[in-house]
């Protein structure tokens, strides 16, 4: 009987769907035009490191065939994309887009790039010890990994009323091999061992989801999994240095998480809308056995009461709940089995409540304003005999921001942004993640005087600041983050056009930091300075040699610096400079040629270059240089 | 009892499916979706007008529009058609009756015009000034189909801060091109720097996720149409996020670093930085804001001094989370 009424109550909701639609003139005599379009391109690839291949940190560093395809078939009612970018074996992208009416898409995409990552230097950058212990096992290898990524996402629609089945399925894979520092004993000094490791990561995702009108709302279930393990060795065994007895470390566990999301929408007249969100899941460590439970929920609500106002209010809460075994046992560096405890997870619940306005006041101004509220609550385990959290156990935090935009004429437009934010913290914090302070303040300038010049102007600054800590940072620290931008955009005649640009970000914080003796008695000094700056100068170039001739030229310099220095320290002294301070100089420069030489036929020049230059470390400098060329055929 | 429940269930199934088909089949036959009442006010369109079919638009005046190829080819275009198998969206749809912008246009006219070589020209102010209305209005007209399950990703887009920063659907998305009307992946990146120059900027720097080489887009953390994190975030939280292709730093670990365990941005910067691993500022800086160093020889106060220059990292290499206690007992993710 459930059921029947269930049915009446449906059909009931679902009836003014149909019902709603008037009375209109006829269409759909329409004759499609031509339903194929095609731009394939085959060349070579020329690869040219020297120096540190992480001056190509993103480029695999072989030279091979390359190419690229996009072909659009639209045979109604399928409806047919491919498109694909191939660089080499390592670093492509693929997608396929297939439609059958609207009841059937179809997409799949695979893609991959190849990573260099650093080969770093342990050096004697401890230089008071007296014996430093530091031994890099394979000092010539490189490191690098395979990053790829497979989709595919299936959506069926009934065909005459919108109920749809998604369904998606994921799988990713790192394959490489990796630079693994670690430390390999606590006698004597720092101990430290550096050496490669193959990994092999697999992730594999499953996601399924179905939704319908239901009258007036629109309703969403779905449910999604996803695993991860590393399939090659997912832990190292090493043996003490000196010694024979061996030890495990850097264990890479397998992962498994769970989801299940429901969704609820409403835009029923587009003035009001309304949607609703819960999302309830849980993580799983298979090795360890630890456990996550977690709740993400949200609500939007939005209101357009007359077309120059909007009004959205939010509310999101995410709240984790972490279970661990109370302990755990190891093979230690002595070859035998030690049990040792572990303390409570932080469990937390963070809600957040936001409001907006956004007031069209006239057709030249627009003025936006926010307030948000947040909360955080941790269980932070005080009493834990294995140990207590150094994090407060409430946080609050408001923040209220302003914002308009502004054309003062049809050339000049302003458009700024200012907000505040404080935090409420317990007395005698120890927990220093929360500024007490923080105001933003972000202007942006756009003014097109002709039509051959504009010009985009924008600054931002961030200060934040944090006092009254307690424990063993003592005094406030301070934060800064300054930005400037500027860019320039001449178009001269037809053909040309040239943009130049400059960037400058700055940060600086200044705080205490607190040192520990082998005893564990803690010293603290107050006011040490970092900094670090950045200049980045650019100028791109567009010009249209002839109607079928295009050249691209961009090309950009960074100077990068950076400095800081605690007192009392031993000037001069080794591995100090390289931890401290930083200067690198990096150019890039990116020229196309673009020729079409009859309506189907066309070549395509390519040239890049990044070049890395560490004024302070002479290892780290290098030069990557590519060079493609393509013949490409268009239909 | 068992039967009735049985044929009961049946019953249920066949009436839904019944009007699951019968639901919008004349959607797909002769009547375009058009603008309904509520959104009709919002734009402030002409109301007098009458709505006079996508052929008369097109002989009227659009007939020999260049754009026509593009249009064909879009999903919007291929919709005009019933051999599309999709619901009929016409120009109207979108642009409103149409009558009064082709009074006094004859097919005589525009053959006369087209044989001249010049463009019959409408009235184009009649129709709703798509130039003049607000961005939300705007994307009213497409949500008025593109309802939230039809797709998937529109969920929040009310709420979200394109939408109260004045940004439309048809900012992004070129109504009357493109297969889907999707943004191919590789023009995603220079689409979202027309706004957004300070990220540009920020992706110029030295370190950065590899954005400028169209290895990685945009959209692969960000959802554009909203989301229920910050930012636009494309999961539930930054370290959903994250954890897309850092699977294995995702947890839960025995030993995990306190207060990251949902927000990735303690320590990392995303977009760029000029230091490794997108850290906002340097190891071992970064590591002593929170934690005091510490010394296992020496005692001398320069020698103290002296230790925090070390890159903390190469002894707490398991820094994202582990499931092996230190040799203390404790987790500090030296193995």
């Amino acid at each position: 009987m459930k059921k029947i009424i269930l049915s009446i109550v449906l059909i009931v909701l679902l009836a003014p769907l149909v019902s709603a639609q008037e009375n209109v003139p006829s269409g759909g005599q329409y004759q499609l035009g031509t339903p194929f379009e095609g731009d394939v391109r085959l060349g070579y690839r020329w690869n040219m490191n020297s120096g540190n291949p992480m001056a190509g940190e993103y480029e695999y560093q072989h030279s091979s065939a390359a190419g690229s395809a996009v072909i659009e078939y639209d045979p109604l009612p399928h409806r047919f994309l491919f498109e694909t970018y191939v660089q080499n074996e390592k670093d492509y992208f693929g997608e396929l887009d297939y439609s059958y009416k609207d009841v059937f898409m179809l997409n799949m995409t695979s893609r991959s790039l190849f990573h260099n990552l650093d080969h770093y230097s342990l050096g004697q950058d401890d230089p008071s010890t007296l014996t430093p212990y530091f031994t890099d096992m394979n000092s010539g290898d490189l490191y690098g990994t395979s990053n790829a990524m497979n989709r595919i996402q299936v959506r069926v629609k009934t065909p005459d009323f919108p109920f749809h089945i998604y369904l998606e399925a994921k799988n990713q894979e790192k394959h490489g091999t990796i630079q693994q520092r670690f430390l390999s004993s606590f006698s004597g000094g720092f101990n430290k061992l550096s050496r490669s490791r193959e990994i092999d990561y697999e992730t594999e995702e499953a996601k399924a989801t179905v939704n319908s009108h239901l009258g007036p709302v629109e309703v969403e279930y779905s449910h999604a999994a996803k695993k991860f393990s590393d399939t090659h060795g997912k832990v190292m065994t090493d043996t003490v240095p000196g010694g024979s007895l061996s030890y495990t470390h850097n264990l890479v566990p397998d992962l498994e998480s769970a989801v299940d999301t429901v969704k609820i929408h409403t835009s029923h007249t587009g003035r009001i809308s309304a949607s609703a969100t819960y999302s309830s899941g849980d993580r799983k460590n298979t090795d360890s056995n630890a456990k996550a439970t977690f709740v993400n929920a949200a609500g939007d609500f939005g209101w357009i009461p007359t077309k120059d106002v909007t009004v959205a209010v939010k509310y999101r809460r995410h709240s984790v709940d972490q279970e661990n075994p109370d302990t755990v046992s190891v093979l230690t560096s002595l070859n035998t089995t030690t049990t040792a405890s572990v303390r409570n997870a932080i469990n937390y619940q963070k809600d957040i409540m936001s409001g907006m306005i956004r007031y069209r006041a006239t057709d030249r101004l627009t003025v936006r304003a926010e307030i948000a509220f947040e909360s955080l609550n941790r269980d932070v385990w005080t009493g834990d005999p294995a140990g207590n959290w150094q994090l407060d156990d409430k946080v609050t935090r408001n923040t209220a921001r302003l914002g308009a935009t502004y054309r003062l004429t049809n050339k000049l437009m302003l458009r700024g942004d200012i907000s505040h934010q404080t935090a409420a913290v317990p007395a005698n914090s120890d927990d220093i993640t929360y500024p007490e302070t923080s105001d933003v303040a972000r202007g942006t300038l756009t003014w097109m005087p002709k039509s051959w010049f504009n010009w985009l102007l924008s600054a931002g600054t961030i200060r934040e600041e944090r006092s009254d800590l307690g424990g063993v940072f003592t005094d406030k620290w301070t934060k800064e983050q300054n930005r400037v931008l500027s860019a320039i955009t001449f178009i001269l005649g037809k053909k040309t056009s040239i943009t130049p640009s400059y960037a400058f970000f700055q940060n600086k914080q200044n705080g205490p930091i607190a040192y520990a003796d082998s005893t564990g008695a803690i010293t603290a000094e107050s006011g040490v300075p970092y900094a670090d700056t950045s200049h980045v100068a650019s100028l791109a170039v567009s010009y249209a040699l002839a109607d079928a001739m295009l050249l691209t030229v961009e090309g950009g310099r960074s100077w990068s610096r950076g400095s800081w220095q605690n007192s009392g320290v031993v000037a001069g002294s080794t591995g100090i400079a390289e931890l401290a301070n930083l200067k690198l100089v990096e150019t890039v420069a990116v020229a196309n040629l673009d020729v079409r030489y009859t309506k189907n036929l066309g070549t395509e020049f390519r040239y890049q270059v990044r070049k890395l230059d560490d004024i302070l470390d002479s290892a780290q400098d290098g030069t990557n240089q590519v060079v493609l060329a393509t013949l490409s055929y268009r239909w | 009892m068992e039967r009735m429940t049985k044929w009961k269930t049946w019953i249920l199934a066949g009436m839904l499916g019944a009007f699951f088909l019968a639901g919008c089949a004349a959607l797909k036959e002769s009547r375009p979706i058009i603008l309904n009442k509520e959104y009709e006010k919002m734009i402030a369109g002409r109301l007098d007008a009458d709505y006079i079919g996508t052929d008369n638009c097109l002989k009227s005046c659009h007939f020999h529009d260049t754009r026509r190829k593009d249009f064909d080819l879009s999903t919007m275009g291929a919709q005009l058609s019933r051999e599309s198998g999709m619901p009929i969206v016409n120009c109207e749809s979108c642009h409103g009756p149409g009558s009064l912008a082709v009074e006094g246009l004859t097919p005589e006219r525009v053959a006369k015009d087209a044989k001249a070589g010049k463009q019959t020209a409408c009235d184009y102010k009649t129709l709703v000034d798509m130039k003049k209305i607000p961005a939300q209005a705007k994307s009213l007209i497409c949500l008025k189909c593109h309802t939230a399950n039809a797709t998937f990703n529109l969920h929040n887009w009310n709420v979200s801060s394109h939408n109260m920063s004045d940004v439309s659907c048809s900012d992004c998305h070129n109504i009357h091109a493109g297969h889907n009307l999707k943004v191919k992946p590789r023009e995603m990146t220079d689409l979202c720097y027309n706004c957004h120059q300070d990220v540009k900027a920020a992706f110029s720097l030295p370190n950065h996720h590899p954005v400028p080489e169209k290895k990685i887009f945009c959209t692969d953390c960000h959802d554009t149409h909203g989301g229920m994190s910050t930012k636009n975030l494309r999961k539930d939280t930054v370290k959903e996020t994250c954890t897309q292709c850092h699977s294995e730093k995702e947890g839960p670990f025995l030993f995990e670093h306190a207060d990251i365990a949902e927000d990735c941005r303690a320590c990392h910067t995303p977009h760029g930085s000029v230091n490794r691993h997108l850290l906002p500022v340097r190891e071992p800086f970064l590591c002593l804001q929170c934690h005091a160093t510490h010394r296992l020889t020496g005692s001398t106060t320069a020698e103290q001094k002296q230790a925090v220059y070390i890159r903390c990292t190469d002894c707490h290499s398991t820094i994202h989370g582990t499931d092996l206690p230190s040799p203390s007992g404790k987790g500090t993710f030296v193995r």
